[in-house]
């Protein structure tokens, strides 16, 4: 057992950059989408403790668990493992990029659809119709925007030829921003649309829709359950656009100048999904998948082919 | 699909264009019109007891009870629906509705109001006349002396009576 | 300690359920007035949701109806504690009109514990922030009740 690397690790895991670090960031990130959406919708908006006054509420109310039901509980608890998990890997890549593994992209790929895994899970297990009804939509929709992002994410690996965070990093740091190529530019706007979904913002929220589905599979949820769940949601909306920022658009050095290029790629990045999701209607389950599997995914093809043949 | 987003990003625009419209409502207070008709005020000092406000109120909420030396009116405004129909109906204008709009409260009875007046007994039969503030107002109204108007604290059965017992009571009156 | 950052999160933070037990519909639109950005009530952490499974405060319109008696009894349920009970308008209050009617049962408060009444036909949305904000504390009641028995 080696205690020198397992106490660094748990710190890395809880505290910074993994459930602390990226929940508070996450949790700011949701009050600046409160925020740019008020601005939108012409009034004031939240003060800035706002989410975590709503997650500390959360956390003070009674959790409600339907007789029976199995994956209920374990369902938020696997969320927020998924989350973290991937802030860990993505943030210590940003950071210290001789600490990935070969095949670190792959292993990302994978704990970043368990949250998702984990909605479905927990809205199966609900015993109740919304919930039921919701879980079958994410379904349906995690099959639809995965095949997108999965595209994007091959066009990546293609053009650099590994698939370890510190080689694409590396491999931009030679090359430009990977976004400045056809196949690149072709993959980026892929991958937009298809983290619009996986972060169930509007036009695409169609499995939690409040209006339509009663909260889909956080229907029955309360109290510390819908807590954990919110926090999940909340740093995925951070790591969504830091992997994206990674991915695409160039190398993130450590210099002041290239940390500073790196906070404004992510803040357009921020602002042009909260735009979108504030001023769109959202989107039947039918027009959804037709959009991301007859438009998207074959935009993302076209792509691959381009990197393929060296565009 | 593209010119769709466009169009919205646009959109988004043409909504910033208004600015901020959100009113300064709780950090400034909100006045509201002049004939705005918010909670029912009763002054106490004009209120003569006729009951034409119980009468006239479409919910039913005043409730008048005669007991021993008193009138009781019990106003349950928590019912109330800001017709405004007792105000118009009081002949001594005693009932307003002020502007007052906040009246929310964990408490019913902060809601309500209750007046006891003083009756007027008849002096013969001991049945009630009225309240001492109609029977005085009367009193005020006539403004002549009608031999003390003495038959002003008899009931209507008695006064009858003692018409007919004593026709000068009548002719004072028709004088 | 933990006590003092759980009420203060829970002041700051309250998510509405409404409920129409009966009501006209007048209240109900007072109350989506509200929700509106001139009001923006967002500002004070309150939030509309369509569960009573989020929700920390039920928002009742209307005299309680027969039929809707048993729905209303199973979302008081169904909401996790601690939460608020708020009878929004004169028919949630007392009744209204329709206190002495075969088919209603006069009021909130003879089925659920209620938290505040917020009078008015209907009440402004200035009246029900002034309510909601009432029963988190935030602000001093402005009725009382009136006694007068003249000498």
């Amino acid at each position: 057992m080696d205690w020198s690397r397992l106490f660094p690790g748990i710190f890395y895991t809880l505290v910074f950059p993994g459930f602390l670090f990226t929940a508070v960031l996450g949790l700011w990130v949701t009050w600046v989408d409160r925020r740019i959406t008020a601005v939108i919708q012409s009034r004031i908006g939240p003060p800035w403790y706002q989410p975590f006054a709503d997650i500390g509420k959360l956390l003070g109310k009674k959790m409600l668990v339907p007789p029976n039901a199995a994956g209920f509980i374990s369902a938020p608890i696997l969320a927020v493992t998924g989350s973290t998990l991937s802030a860990v890997i993505i943030f210590r890549a940003l950071i210290d990029p001789a600490t990935g593994f070969v095949g670190d992209l792959v292993v990302l790929v994978y704990l970043l659809a368990l949250p998702a895994i984990a909605l479905i899970i927990g809205g199966a297990s609900s015993r109740s119709p919304f919930g039921a009804l919701g879980a079958g939509r994410e379904m349906s929709m995690v099959l639809a925007y995965e095949a997108g992002f999965l595209l994007s994410v091959v066009v990546v690996f293609v053009k650099v030829g590994s698939i370890r965070l510190a080689d694409i990093i590396a491999f931009q740091e030679l090359h430009g921003p990977i976004a400045l190529s056809v196949s690149g530019f072709i993959a980026l706007l892929v991958a937009l649309f298809c983290i619009q979904a996986k972060l169930g913002y509007l036009p695409f929220d169609i499995s939690e829709a409040d209006t339509e589905l009663i909260g889909g599979p956080l229907a029955e949820y309360s109290g510390v359950g819908l807590a954990l769940f919110k926090i999940a949601r909340a740093m995925l909306s951070l790591i969504m656009p830091v992997l994206l920022v990674l991915l695409f658009m160039g190398p993130v050095l450590p210099s002041l100048i290239s940390f500073l290029g790196f906070i404004l790629k992510l803040l357009v990045v921020l602002v042009l999904q909260i735009v979108v999701k504030a001023t769109h209607a959202r989107l039947r389950i039918d027009q959804a998948l037709g959009l991301l599997w007859g438009q998207v995914a074959v935009v993302g093809l076209v792509g691959v082919v381009f990197a393929v043949l060296g565009w | 699909m593209f010119k769709h987003v466009i169009s919205e990003l646009k959109e988004a625009l043409v909504c910033l264009e208004a600015g901020q419209v959100t009113l300064k409502y709780p950090y400034a207070p909100h006045s509201p019109a002049a004939n705005f008709r918010g909670k029912v005020e009763v002054d106490v000092a004009h209120c003569i007891g006729c009951g034409a406000c119980a009468n006239a109120c479409p919910a039913t909420l005043i409730d008048i009870k005669d007991a021993g030396e008193g009138r009781t009116l019990f106003f349950e405004l928590g019912r109330c629906t800001f017709c405004a129909a007792c105000r118009d109906a009081c002949p001594q204008k005693a009932i307003t509705l002020s502007s007052q709009f906040e009246t929310a409260t964990p408490n019913i009875a902060d809601l309500q109001i209750r007046l006891v007046l003083k009756l007027v007994h008849c002096r013969e039969c001991g049945q009630v006349v009225n309240t001492r503030r109609a029977v005085d107002l009367v009193r005020e109204q006539l403004g002549r002396d009608f031999g003390g108007l003495a038959w002003l604290d008899l009931c209507p059965d008695c006064r009858r009576r003692m018409s007919l017992q004593d026709p000068d009571l009548v002719l004072e009156v028709m004088a | 300690m933990t006590n003092t950052l759980l009420d203060w999160c829970f002041k700051r933070s309250i998510w509405v359920y409404h409920v129409n037990a009966g009501s006209c519909n007048g209240c109900d639109i007072e109350i989506l007035d509200v929700l509106t950005p001139y009001y923006d009530v967002e500002r004070f952490g309150i939030r509309l949701v369509h569960t009573p499974r989020h929700a920390d405060a039920l928002l009742v319109t209307g005299p309680v109806t027969r039929q809707v008696r048993e729905r209303l009894l199973r979302l008081y349920e169904a909401t996790p504690d601690p939460k608020l009970v708020v009878a929004v308008g004169s028919c949630a209050t007392c009744g209204g009109i329709w206190h002495d009617s075969y088919a209603t049962l006069g009021g909130l408060s003879n089925v659920l514990p209620v938290n505040i009444y917020i009078p008015g036909c209907p009440p402004r949305p200035e009246a029900i922030l002034y309510g909601v904000a009432e029963a988190l504390g935030l602000v001093p009641k402005k009725v009382a009740g009136q006694i007068f028995v003249e000498a």
